[in-house]
This record gives structure tokens, C-alpha cells and sequence, in this order.
């Protein structure tokens, strides 16, 4: 009985909330200007000769620099990954403030969701015992 | 905690400057052609070299590229160099290499820095050493020092010779 | 006459010497009253506090003396300050570097540290000793840290004659609070580690111990919450870039022990109700120490990168990582040992502890995310030399979604009962603000944005705006008999809802435009035009000022002026950029205007922050119910 009704309020939940998610017009891409995408791919961007901010705050030459091949590459409709990779080959993984995700920064990606997931089951461990005493 | 610990130690060694380690090492140069100084010629460089020698982005308006002259000197002594004179003017270039020295074989311009980023530059002087093969083999961020050369430019020379 | 002069900054040396050998004769009573338990040390280790924090005073107050008298004999005020800086920043130089803020740091603590031997509230004498034998420990190792490694005393035999000045990017009233904001915050996370350990080796004292570390664990709390919004709030005004959090490796590491705090205070929630989570407790208050011990560490050793980050020297790097190993450490192993205490889990699954169960896994798993995000950088350089860089996006695709769920279960926490809730009601209650909220969204939000994340934060925030007012009309009858911690609460959990709201605004409803505009040219932004009137050249006090005058207007309407310039301080050779921000009441227009010439014009970047102001106001209430907590008649009894 009681399983049912926590059954049937998980559903409504669930119900309720996703309805919530239709309604936004998710329209990405084409509508993106170009200087929108400049500005986006600049934050993600570092200014190497600054002390950790990225091209886009950054006003120093190097940021400039950057910033205008990047116009480049963007005025001939090079995508935001090509203009990644090349910014990586030229200057290294450092340069990007997504941390690639590859084998070496595996822990780095995956470790908060392994923390969550071992907090859940420590969570419900603790209930099924309780239920077991109860 | 250890992890702490070590890279502590590792950086109490005297490291002049962070040099960051260029993807584009073993990989053979870009391929963008060079605009001469003073001439109306744009080369490739695989076309100008086919032995070891050196490239050196440097600039009048640059301090640290003032004191690295004596070292770039040095090097000229064993390898062509070549310099770019990174995001410059003529007259101040013609001042810089009339203050400081001509050790270059022969000099390209890079007016607006775009070459520059094509060979990773962030913070001249950048010199990079290319082999026979038209691959990067070394890369040094900062001035030059003769320490360096010392230490480690001598014998990779010898190295692939 | 100047042999006079002289002597009293060695007096302050000398002041702080014996600070601390009054805190090591402090180390060495607790010592040895737990091996003998003589009870007239109680009274030995009180004295020897409450003297102690006088010398650290002393010493406090010559140093600052000499700051503003621009003492140039001294080291530290040649490097910080200047004859020509205003009176506040010669005062608020002195914690504005390493070894001033260290003295500051130790000032606090020995003032708490002073506070607790004063207490007349504690009841069990041991316990007392206890904890002011640890208090005295930590400020012992700090001030011998400030003493070998970091003497703001340094004299230099031929003084110069004018200083070095301040950064000019310091020079500003926001910034002369944050530091002590955020040291009190820190410092007063030593008080619940005390507190812990205490408890821990006094296992035999039958003692309400956690009734005691609530109203220090909301001291820190408050400044903390204060201290990272000040910070935050200065940085967007003055640094002119318009951002208000970067990820940075010390934005983090202040946000760290804020999250351990808070989870740390509902823990003693839950303890003081029902006596349980007694080890989380234990645990959430030694940890807080340490994450506030490797947030100064991060800040003073160099190893990782940042704006913040103040002159490296590897020697200070490597005492405090001993500290902090030390007392993370001996803890943990005083816990293992020690630690016999066993509680039933006395709860049902839809109960308030559930709640804050889950309250404490969510926070210790985002800031544990956040460690690893700060930490990977240096972690993979060490064993592999490869260099990486972990910013923005690593965040938000990891530590935001896990705030989601949190968000949630906060939204419906107060409909949960203590132990057990009627199922009923609870449905009832979380039916109503889930659907009031996503109505209000519905209407306030115009989906005016193309991010899943931007209907998503602001819902949340709205959610729990309703979960807030909800709570308090239902306890609208005992308005009057409903105690001050009650409220507390109410202001804090609706400052983190107007928070949100902000965030929700700020990051996914801005706009933003820039262009090279000349004299008389406009720049658009939103529905707003913004024209560049005029540029003027001028010196003022310690800077020169390239100056852009704008006039704003809507559709015709004039809105405002506003100035925005480029500095450039000689003495330092530094430039600045000042933005100019005109306010509407939550959001504002924020123009900065770069280099350029009258040829060519400038390159101006405006931007559009709409619910901007939330942010701090959020902020700024969240501490205010915080206070409003300590100030409750259940929290003073017990300071």
C-alpha cells in the first residue's frame, strides 16, 4: 500500500516536471552569430600570458592575437571543434579550459558521478537495513 | 598530500622561466610561407634548409629579446638562424639590428602575428631548432640564455649532425 | 628621538614572541592536565589565552602604525604601501599581502581563541581545557609560521624613501573587507575542529558539546557567505571584465569549507534534535579545518595558477602543507581509535534527517568535485608533466547538475517531518509549489532563452522561493512564538532562492554587443542605445584616465549617463580598466570601453545583466539569516 502511493507520487513528479522541459524553444546553431560564437569559444579559451583568465577578459596582445585568427577561422565557417583542435596543436592542451576527456583525465570526469552514485547506495544501504530492523 | 609535497620540491629547483612543452615537437614546421624583410620574396622554409638550423621570433619594442642577442649570437656561430621579426615596423627593426646585431641568415616579418600563433608563438623571444628533415626538435620560450645552450642546445646539435 | 621611534616596532616583533610562547605555555598546560587533570590549570590555560590575544594585539596594532606612518623601515610597508595613498588603504594595506594577512589570520584566532576562555557557558572544565589547549596549539604553529617564514617585521637597516605602493587594482573599499570576511570564516572553522577533537578525546564528559559549536559554526558561515560575495561583488565592479565567478583555484578554495560549513550546520541540526549524525558531525567539523588550512595553502604556495595569488615561496608552502597534513591526519586517527560512538538510525525514509542525509552527500560530493577540479591541473602535471587546464565547462558539467537534485530536495525539506512525515501531506504541500512554481516560471521567464539550463535554474529558484513562502504562511498563526533560528533559516534558504534567481538571469538572459565606435557613434544593447559623447584625457591623484562619456537611451527616451575609463598608474605601471555600470534596481548595463584614438575610435563592450544585483543581494540575505540565527536566544546561551 504505502509502496504504491510513494509509486504513484514518483510518477506525478515526474510527470509535472517534464512537462516543464517541453515548453522552451531549444533552437541552438544557426541562429548563433558569429560574434556570439566568438564570444563563446574566447571564454573557453586561456590567455597564456596572463595569470589564469581567459582570452575573452583578457586584453593583452596575445589575447588579441588569438582572437582574431579565430575570427578568421570563424568567417570561414570553420566549426567550434575545428578551431579547438587547431588551437590545441599549436599551443597544447593547456590552452583549452574544457580538460580534454581522455584516458588520462578519466578520474577527473568520471569521479563525481562514481561519488554520487556511492552516496546514493550508501543512502539506500542504509534504508534497506532499517526496513530489515523495522 | 604527497603529490603536494613533491611538486613542491620539483619547483623549488630554480626554473626561469614555466616552459610549456609545444605539441608541435617531432612534428615537421608549418607550412605557411615567409614575406622577407626588405625583399619582395615569400619562401617556405623547407625549401631554404636542408640542414639543421634555428628560428628566432624576435622584435625591437621586445626587452627580453634585447638580452638574449649575445646567446642568439652564439648559437649563429653553429646553426643558421633564421629570425622573424614578430609584429614590427621597418625603421625599429633596422635600429634593433643595428644596436644589437645581425645574427641572422636571413629574415622573415610577421606584421600582424598570425605566423606566429601557426608556430604556437605566445611570449617572444621564442626560438624553435628544425632538422634536416624539416621537423621541430626544440622549442625555448623566453631569452635565450648561454646556460641553455650549454646545457642542453650543444648536444642536441652534436646529436644530429 | 628616532632611537624611540624605532624601538616600538621591535616591540611589536617582540609582541608577537611572546604571543606565542604564552600559546606554547597554553599547549603545554592542556598537555599536561590530560595526563594529570589538576583543575586549577583551568584557570592557568584561560589566563594565558586571554593575555596572549592582548600581545598579538599589541604587535596588531604597531604594525598598522607603522602603516600609517608609511614606516618605510620595515620591510613590508616599503613593498605595500605608498606616502600618497588615501589613509584607509595605508590601513588596509597591511592584510593585503602574505605576511600582514598571516598576522591578521592570528589575530582572529587568538581573539576567538580569547572569546572561548572568557566563556562562562561551558560546563564541563575538561572539555573547556580542551579545547583551548587546541586553539593554542594551532595558534602556536601559526605564529612560529609567521615567525620563521613570514615576519611582517622585517626591519631593513637603510629604509628607502617612498614605498613600492599597493597594486591600485587593491585600492577599494569592497576589497579592504573581503580579506577579514573571509578570515573570520576561515579562522572560525578552527573553533569547530576544537570543538571536535575535544569531544573526541573526552569521551567520558556526558556533554551538549554540538549546542556549543552551532553558534560558532554560524559565525563562520555568515562571514564566509559575506567574505566570497564581497569578493565576487568587487571583482565584477572593479576588475572590469563583468564576470563574478571565474573557477579560479582561490575562488574555489574559499567555496570549499563554505560548503562544508553548510552542510555541517544542519548536521548540528539534526544532532541537537534527535542526537543523530554524530559523525558526520565529527567528521564535517575536522574536515572544515583542513579545507580552510589547503584554502591559505593554495593562496600562499605558488603551485597553482591564479590572479589571486600572492608572492610563492615553496619554504611557506611546505610548513603549512605540514600542518595541514597534521591536522587532518591526527584527527582522523584520533577519530579511528577513539571514535566508539554507535547510534541507532532512528528515522523513517521520508523524515527531515533523510533530507539533510542527503543534504550532506550532495555537498560533500560538489565540494569534493570542486577539489578534484582545482587539484587535477597540478596532480597530472606532477606524474606526468602534461599540462592541462580545468575551467568553467568541467564545472558546469559537473558541480551544476549536482546542485539540481539538491535544489529540489531543499524546495520540499521543510514539508519532511523530524523521524517520520504523514505521506499525505506531504504530497499535498510538494504538489502546490511545484505547480505555483511552474506557472510563475512560465510567466516571468518568457522563455527568452535557448538553454535547457537557463528554464531549468530559474524553475529551481523560483521553486524554492515558494518552498520559502509557503513554509511561512503556514506559520503565519505562531508568527509571534516561531524563534529567531527559525527565521534564520526562512531568510537563508529564501537568500540562496534570490540567489539562484539572479544566477539564472545573470548567466542565461544576458546580452551582450561590442564594436569599434568613434565620438557620436552607438552601440546597441537590448532595446537600449549607447553613444559615446565624448573622451577625455586627465591626471588625477595617483593615475592618468583616458575617460569615454556614454549617454544611454531607450527607443528615444534618455536613461542615463555613465563613464567608463582606462587608467594607467605610473608608479606601478599598471593599467586598469574601470567599467561603468548603470543600475536599474535587480539588473544593470555595463560598459567597458578599451583602447583606441580619435581616428580610429575605441572598442567598446557593452553588456545587458539582467537580475544581476540578486547575486550579492542573495547573498547578503543568506548571511543576514545566518546572524539572525546566532543571535537567537537558543544559539547565545552558548557562546
Amino acid at each position: 500500500m504505502k509502496d504504491k502511493k510513494i509509486f504513484k507520487l514518483l510518477i506525478l513528479f515526474c510527470l509535472i516536471f517534464s512537462t516543464s522541459l517541453t515548453y522552451p524553444k531549444i533552437s541552438k546553431g544557426n541562429e548563433q552569430t558569429i560574434e556570439k560564437r566568438l564570444n563563446e569559444i574566447s571564454n573557453n579559451v586561456r590567455c597564456l600570458v596572463c595569470r589564469n583568465q581567459s582570452i575573452y577578459d583578457s586584453n593583452s596582445d596575445f589575447a588579441n592575437d588569438i582572437k582574431k585568427i579565430i575570427m578568421i577561422h570563424l568567417n570561414d565557417n570553420k566549426s567550434d571543434e575545428f578551431i579547438y583542435k587547431f588551437l590545441k596543436s599549436k599551443y597544447g592542451e593547456y590552452i583549452l579550459f574544457k580538460p580534454p576527456f581522455q584516458i588520462n583525465t578519466l578520474i577527473l570526469w568520471i569521479l563525481p558521478f562514481i561519488l554520487i552514485i556511492c552516496g546514493l547506495i550508501f543512502f539506500t544501504f542504509k534504508f534497506l537495513k532499517f526496513r530489515k530492523n523495522d | 598530500m604527497i603529490i603536494f609535497a613533491i611538486n613542491l620540491d620539483v619547483k623549488k629547483e630554480d626554473k626561469k622561466i614555466d616552459q610549456l612543452k609545444s605539441p608541435l615537437i617531432n612534428k615537421n614546421i608549418p607550412k605557411n610561407p615567409i614575406r622577407l624583410f626588405q625583399k619582395n620574396e615569400i619562401v617556405e622554409l623547407k625549401n631554404v634548409y636542408n640542414e639543421l638550423y634555428a628560428i628566432n621570433f624576435f622584435a625591437s619594442w621586445c626587452l627580453p629579446c634585447k638580452i638574449e642577442a649575445p646567446a642568439i649570437k652564439l648559437l649563429s656561430e653553429k646553426i643558421p638562424v633564421f629570425g622573424v621579426a614578430f609584429k614590427d615596423e621597418e625603421k625599429n627593426i633596422l635600429d634593433f639590428l643595428k644596436t644589437f646585431g645581425n645574427p641572422y641568415d636571413k629574415i622573415g616579418i610577421d606584421r600582424n602575428g598570425l605566423l606566429g600563433i601557426e608556430w604556437g608563438v605566445y611570449g617572444i623571444p621564442e626560438t624553435f631548432i628544425i632538422n634536416k628533415k624539416g621537423q621541430i626538435i626544440y622549442k625555448y620560450t623566453g631569452p635565450l640564455e648561454i646556460d641553455e645552450l650549454e646545457k642542453n642546445i650543444y648536444d642536441l646539435i652534436k646529436n644530429e649532425r | 628621538m628616532e632611537g624611540e621611534i624605532e624601538l616600538i616596532y621591535e616591540i611589536g616583533h617582540i609582541s608577537i614572541i611572546i604571543a606565542s610562547f604564552l600559546s606554547l605555555l597554553s599547549t603545554g598546560v592542556f598537555a599536561f592536565h590530560f595526563f594529570r587533570e589538576y583543575y586549577f590549570f583551568s584557570t592557568l590555560i584561560k589566563n594565558f589565552s586571554k593575555i596572549g590575544f592582548f600581545f598579538v594585539l599589541i604587535s596588531f596594532l604597531i604594525l598598522e602604525y607603522a602603516f600609517i606612518n608609511s614606516e618605510f623601515s620595515l620591510d613590508l610597508v616599503v613593498n605595500n604601501s605608498h606616502t600618497t595613498k588615501p589613509l584607509i588603504y595605508k590601513i588596509s594595506g597591511l592584510w593585503g599581502n602574505h605576511e600582514g594577512s598571516i598576522l591578521l589570520w592570528i589575530l582572529i584566532l587568538s581573539f576567538f581563541t580569547y572569546l572561548i576562555a572568557k566563556s562562562k557557558s561551558i560546563k564541563s572544565s575538561q572539555f573547556h581545557i580542551t579545547v583551548l589547549g587546541i586553539q593554542n596549539i594551532i595558534l602556536f604553529l601559526f605564529c612560529i609560521f609567521l615567525l620563521f617564514t613570514s615576519n611582517p617585521f622585517s626591519r631593513n637597516i637603510d629604509p628607502p624613501l617612498e614605498g613600492f605602493g599597493l597594486n591600485p587594482l587593491l585600492q577599494d573599499p569592497g576589497l579592504a573587507f573581503h580579506p577579514p570576511m573571509l578570515y573570520i570564516g576561515y579562522v572560525g572553522l578552527s573553533v569547530s575542529f576544537s570543538f571536535a577533537i575535544a569531544i573526541l578525546l573526552n569521551k567520558k564528559v556526558e556533554f551538549d558539546w554540538f549546542n556549543y559549536l552551532k553558534p560558532w559554526t554560524l559565525l563562520t558561515w555568515a562571514f564566509l557567505t559575506s567574505g566570497i560575495a564581497l569578493g565576487s561583488w568587487w571583482a565584477y565592479y572593479e576588475l572590469g571584465w563583468g564576470g563574478w565567478w571565474f573557477w579560479d583555484p582561490v575562488e574555489n578554495a574559499s567555496l570549499m569549507p563554505w560548503l562544508i560549513s553548510t552542510a555541517l550546520i544542519h548536521s548540528i541540526t539534526v544532532t541537537q534534535k534527535n542526537n543523530q549524525f554524530y559523525n558526520w558531525t565529527i567528521l564535517l567539523a575536522i574536515f572544515g579545518f583542513s579545507f580552510s588550512l589547503l584554502g591559505t595553502f593554495i593562496v600562499r604556495s605558488g603551485l597553482l595558477t591564479s590572479v589571486h595569488a600572492f608572492a610563492s615561496d615553496p619554504t611557506r608552502g611546505v610548513f603549512i602543507l605540514i600542518i595541514l597534513a597534521l591536522s587532518t591526519l591526527i584527527p582522523l586517527l584520533i577519530y579511528g581509535f577513539k571514535n566508539t560512538h554507535r547510534i541507532d538510525t532512528k528515522y523513517f525514509i521520508f523524515s527531515k534527517e533523510t533530507g539533510l542525509l542527503l543534504n550532506n552527500i550532495f555537498l560533500i560530493t560538489s565540494t569534493i568535485t570542486i577539489l578534484i577540479g582545482t587539484l587535477y591541473p597540478l596532480i597530472l602535471e606532477t606524474i606526468t608533466g602534461s599540462k592541462i587546464s580545468v575551467g568553467a565547462a568541467y564545472y558546469n558539467a559537473t558541480f551544476s547538475p549536482i546542485m539540481i537534485p539538491f535544489i529540489i530536495i531543499m524546495a520540499f525539506a521543510p514539508f519532511l517531518g523530524w523521524t517520520k512525515t504523514p505521506k499525505k501531506s506531504l504530497l499535498r504541500n510538494m504538489l502546490i509549489i511545484f505547480t505555483l512554481a511552474f506557472v510563475s516560471s512560465f510567466i516571468i521567464f518568457k522563455f527568452n532563452t535557448t538553454s535547457v539550463f537557463g528554464i531549468i535554474c530559474g524553475y529551481l529558484s523560483i521553486l524554492l522561493f515558494f518552498s520559502v513562502g509557503f513554509t511561512f504562511f503556514k506559520k503565519l498563526q505562531n508568527l509571534k512564538t516561531l524563534p529567531l533560528n527559525y527565521y534564520g533559516m526562512l531568510v537563508a534558504h529564501l537568500g540562496l532562492a534570490i540567489f539562484l534567481f539572479g544566477v539564472t538571469g545573470e548567466q542565461f538572459f544576458k546580452k551582450e554587443s561590442s564594436s569599434q565606435i568613434k565620438i557620436n557613434e552607438v552601440i546597441a544593447i537590448g532595446d537600449y542605445s549607447v553613444k559615446l559623447e565624448n573622451v577625455k584625457n586627465f591626471k588625477i591623484d595617483n593615475y592618468l584616465s583616458e575617460t569615454g562619456l556614454f549617454k544611454i537611451t531607450k527607443a528615444e527616451n534618455f536613461v542615463g549617463k555613465i563613464k567608463s575609463e582606462q587608467r594607467f598608474y605610473p608608479v606601478e605601471k599598471t593599467k586598469t580598466t574601470e567599467a561603468g555600470i548603470f543600475n536599474f534596481i535587480l539588473s544593470d548595463i555595463y560598459i567597458t570601453m578599451g583602447e583606441g584614438n580619435l581616428k580610429e575610435g575605441w572598442v567598446v563592450k557593452a553588456y545587458f545583466n539582467p537580475l544581476v544585483k540578486c547575486l550579492w543581494f542573495g547573498a547578503f540575505i543568506m548571511a543576514i539569516g545566518g546572524i539572525l540565527s546566532l543571535l537567537s536566544k537558543a544559539n547565545r546561551r552558548y557562546i
